[in-house]
């Protein structure tokens, strides 16, 4: 039997293969509107320092809502499943994969937390968000931002954190996506995006497709970093074919295939009940891409 | 609050020198010339110069380990821990004057020669660059005394006499007779010259009488190299000396351009400046992770790099103006210090060039971690160091040190005084202190912004640090404009012109070359503050070329 770190982490993740009907929005599809929000200022890059799943607490929870439907207990919409309340009072958030944490941490991934950490300081989970055109921290009408991944191996501070203000390779293996922003309120920003991660836990590397998703961050207005949250669809079963593939415990192969459908949340393209949400709360640090890493950085051309 | 416990009569003292600390201001003792026409003068003529005595100078660790992989062609371990090299006003290079070597020090030099000598006769490559000859047999005393006598002109510098060869050769063959193996009496002979005063010391003693001796051609020859490469003549440097023609202009130029030229220099410049900014101390210098994120064990070394890496472009690849030094913007960094700075690394491997921004507030020398990590403590900044460090290395000028009875403390921060302006106003506004602090202070808060090991901060305590202040009258309002202000500093020029002299003599200078200083000084200006052309003026100076009489 295998550990129940390394089966449940990417179970909670979602793996799979990217879903051609979801493909990852490339960075070369911007159009010529996002040119003109990244034309003209500087860019600002930040990378996940720390990065755990969004608890559901009493019905409150991180996370953006998704399908635009607030859908109370015992609803039939939303495919059934109750959404929840964030911290700040919106309704409809969707994280049904919430409901799950719980369960796994009693069952067999009480690590999982814990693995998600050290594959960002391994610089196995290196997620960036670079804040093309940026002026104002506090306030631009009109930004790109492009998330992506990062690889290498990073330097740890003292505290054993990734250090601030370091620099990273870009992970040419992951296509990144980006999109256009605001930020508003003092420093708050709204990235709708799929959000491709590539995930190495253990010695199980694996792409996760987050569709449908939405990225907030809240930026700190000295710069010193940002924290926020990453929201967003898994289909069920690209991500249980991905499971069956790794070899995993029949038993616990079993009780996946038996859980995740059942908290499926969101609708596919087909209309069909097929994806659950799932919530990522994140703390994040500035960052860079080396000057010279062979690969293009994005521009505004 | 400090206590006070001088006496009245050493607080008087205390106060006094403290007044008149900037005495030996070398900026007071201008050229001749140095009133302001509107073109440019002629440069005086080289002032007379009245040198101090010479003195004998043992080898530093380094100019050792340099002088046997330049001999040898090969880069040597060399395992034993010499007795420490001795510092005098902050120049290893004066303080090799002023060493003895204990009983157990020759031991130690005589353990370190049985393992170069065991390494060189072990490697093709050192072998052979000193043995050519075949020996026909365990006591081959020629064959032994030619590869000595080879080995030992490089290593001391100098023709070895036929009777110096005889006896090497002779010791050898004795050796080897005994043991059966010529190896073994190779071996002996080159313990022997390791061991030899004439490799371990510098011995510069001229001829002639007066106050004014030249140095032989070899003694000039080994000034001249351990100037510019930190380490032993060439074969060609030698036969310049060995002709006669180095006590000549033309060539001593000629000899000082192509060695400046030649990779060794980077070498040579390295150690210079490794010593006028005690940089060689980076590596061991230890700092509180608790207090520190980013310390880390790779941080001093890569310091230290950076701001040689900086020097060495600057003076050897560009022969630019030495005082771009205090301001560029252009920064050596590999990915830990582009962290620390919080700019973009150019490479994830080794060293890259990057542009600091301005809005990082961070240039030039003053914003290098090197100076920002050593000029502090080991958990938090220090005003007082950073801004000693600045006086006394940057623009010469002298501080005395605190009494030894002073409680140097001061108070912990608390929301009455957070940051540390606040803090050392106790030093600022006690006359005990002022004297003295009210030199270094004000010019070390100015780098308040950087934290203990360099990393930018706005606050302290969550107070907004105020990096403003003043030097000597002109005001600068934060560590970026702080920078221009000591690179327009006029002592610039005299004092980098004297480092440089103590470092190429070895030894404090005296009065009756002040005025040589100050001419020195003046072709560092004329020359656009070429460092190169500050080094081949040093070299062709009378100071330089001569010794004083014998004490």
């Amino acid at each position: 039997m295998g550990r129940p770190g390394r089966l449940l982490a990417p179970l909670a993740l979602g793996l799979g293969c990217a879903q051609e009907q979801n493909s990852v929005k490339q960075a070369e599809d911007s159009g010529e509107a996002l040119e003109v929000c990244a034309a003209g200022g500087p860019t600002t890059t930040y990378v996940i320092q720390q990065l755990r799943f969004a608890r559901n607490e009493g019905g409150v929870s991180w996370g953006s809502d998704l399908d635009g439907e607030v859908t109370p207990t015992g609803s039939t919409g939303g495919c059934g499943k109750p959404d929840l309340t964030d911290p700040e009072g919106r309704p409809g958030i969707d994280n049904a994969f919430a409901g799950l944490l719980p369960a796994i941490e009693q069952t067999e991934g009480a690590a999982i937390s814990a693995l998600l950490q050290d594959s960002i300081r391994a610089g196995e989970l290196l997620l960036t968000f670079e804040l093309l055109g940026l002026d104002d921290l506090e306030n631009d009408a009109c930004i790109d931002v492009q998330f992506g991944n990062a690889s290498g191996s990073p330097l740890l501070g003292t505290d054993g954190e990734l250090l601030a203000g370091q620099s990273y390779l870009r992970d040419p293996s992951v296509a990144p996506s980006r999109a256009e922003a605001v930020v508003v309120e003092g420093g708050r920003l709204i990235f709708r995006a799929d959000f491709g991660i590539k995930l190495q836990i253990l010695t199980a590397e694996l792409d996760l497709l987050v569709t449908q998703g939405e990225a907030r961050l809240d930026l700190a207005p000295d710069g010193s970093g940002a924290t926020g949250h990453i929201t967003g669809a898994v289909h069920i079963q690209t991500m249980l074919d991905e499971i069956d593939k790794h070899g995993i415990d029949q038993g616990l192969k079993d009780l996946i295939h038996t859980v995740l459908p059942a908290i499926a949340d969101l609708k596919g393209p087909e209309g069909t009940c097929d994806h659950f949400s799932l919530a990522f709360e994140f703390d994040a640090v500035p960052a860079f891409y080396y000057l010279d890493d062979g690969l293009d950085a994005p521009t505004a051309d | 609050m400090l206590r006070r416990l001088l006496p009245a009569p050493r607080i008087a003292l205390l106060l006094a020198i403290g007044l008149t600390a900037c005495g030996d201001d070398p900026a007071k003792k201008p050229p001749a010339d140095a009133e302001d026409s509107g073109e440019p003068s002629a440069r005086p003529p080289v002032p007379e110069v009245a040198p101090g005595a010479p003195a004998l100078r043992r080898l530093t660790r380094t100019q050792y380990e340099n002088a046997l992989e330049d001999t040898f062609l090969v880069d040597l371990y060399v395992p034993t821990a010499f007795e420490p090299d001795n510092e005098v006003e902050g120049l290893l290079s004066v303080g090799a004057s002023t060493t003895s070597v204990s009983a157990y020090g020759v031991e130690l030099y005589e353990q370190s020669a049985q393992t170069v000598a065991d390494q060189v006769l072990a490697d093709l490559t050192a072998r052979t660059s000193f043995l050519s000859c075949t020996p026909s047999g365990a006591s081959d005393a020629a064959c032994a005394g030619e590869a000595l006598g080879l080995a030992a002109r490089k290593l001391w510098r100098r023709p070895v006499t036929e009777d110096e060869q005889a006896r090497l050769g002779a010791l050898a063959a004795a050796v080897g007779a005994e043991s059966g193996d010529f190896d073994e009496g190779l071996r002996t002979g080159l313990v022997a010259i390791l061991q030899s005063p004439h490799f371990l010391y510098r011995i510069e003693n001229g001829a002639g009488e007066g106050g004014l001796r030249p140095l032989s051609p070899y003694e000039l020859a080994s000034r001249l190299s351990f100037l510019l490469w930190n380490s032993i003549p060439d074969e060609a440097l030698l036969a310049k000396a060995a002709d006669g023609s180095l006590a000549e202009d033309e060539v001593l130029e000629a000899e000082a351009r192509r060695m400046l030229d030649d990779a060794r220099a980077r070498r040579g410049l390295r150690n210079l400046f490794d010593e006028v900014f005690h940089l060689y101390t980076l590596p061991t210098l230890s700092k509180d992770p608790l207090a520190f994120a980013n310390a880390s064990p790779e941080l001093g070394p890569s310091a230290r790099e950076e701001t040689l890496l900086g020097i060495e472009r600057l003076v050897l690849d560009e022969d630019g103006d030495f005082k771009d030094l205090f301001t560029t913007q252009r920064a050596f960094v590999d990915r830990r210090l582009a962290a620390l700075y919080n700019v973009a690394a150019a490479t994830p491997d080794g060293f890259g060039e990057v542009i600091l921004p301005e809005a990082g507030g961070r240039r030039g020398l003053f914003g290098q971690a090197s100076f920002l990590m050593l000029q502090a403590h080991a958990n938090s900044t220090s005003a007082t160091r950073r801004g000693k460090f600045v006086r006394t290395t940057v623009l010469c000028q002298e501080i005395p040190a605190p009494p030894a009875n002073v409680d140097t403390s001061i108070p912990e921060a608390d929301a009455e005084s957070p940051t540390l302006r606040e803090r050392l106003e106790t030093h600022l506004s006690d006359p005990y202190c002022a004297s003295c602090h009210r030199l270094t202070d004000p010019i070390g808060l100015g780098f308040e912004n950087f934290d203990g090991i360099g990393k930018w901060r706005p606050t302290e305590n969550d107070a907004v640090i105020d990096p403003s202040g003043d030097l000597d009258g002109t005001s600068f309002t934060n560590a970026w404009d702080l920078a221009q202000v000591i690179s327009d500093n006029p002592n610039i020029e005299p004092c980098f012109a004297r480092h440089v002299y103590r470092y190429g003599t070895g030894r404090l200078n005296v009065d009756g070359e002040d005025e040589l200083l100050a001419w020195l000084a003046d072709g560092f200006t004329r020359s656009g503050h070429s460092f190169r052309e500050l080094l081949v003026d040093t070299v062709l100076s009378p100071g330089f070329r001569n010794v004083g009489e014998m004490q």
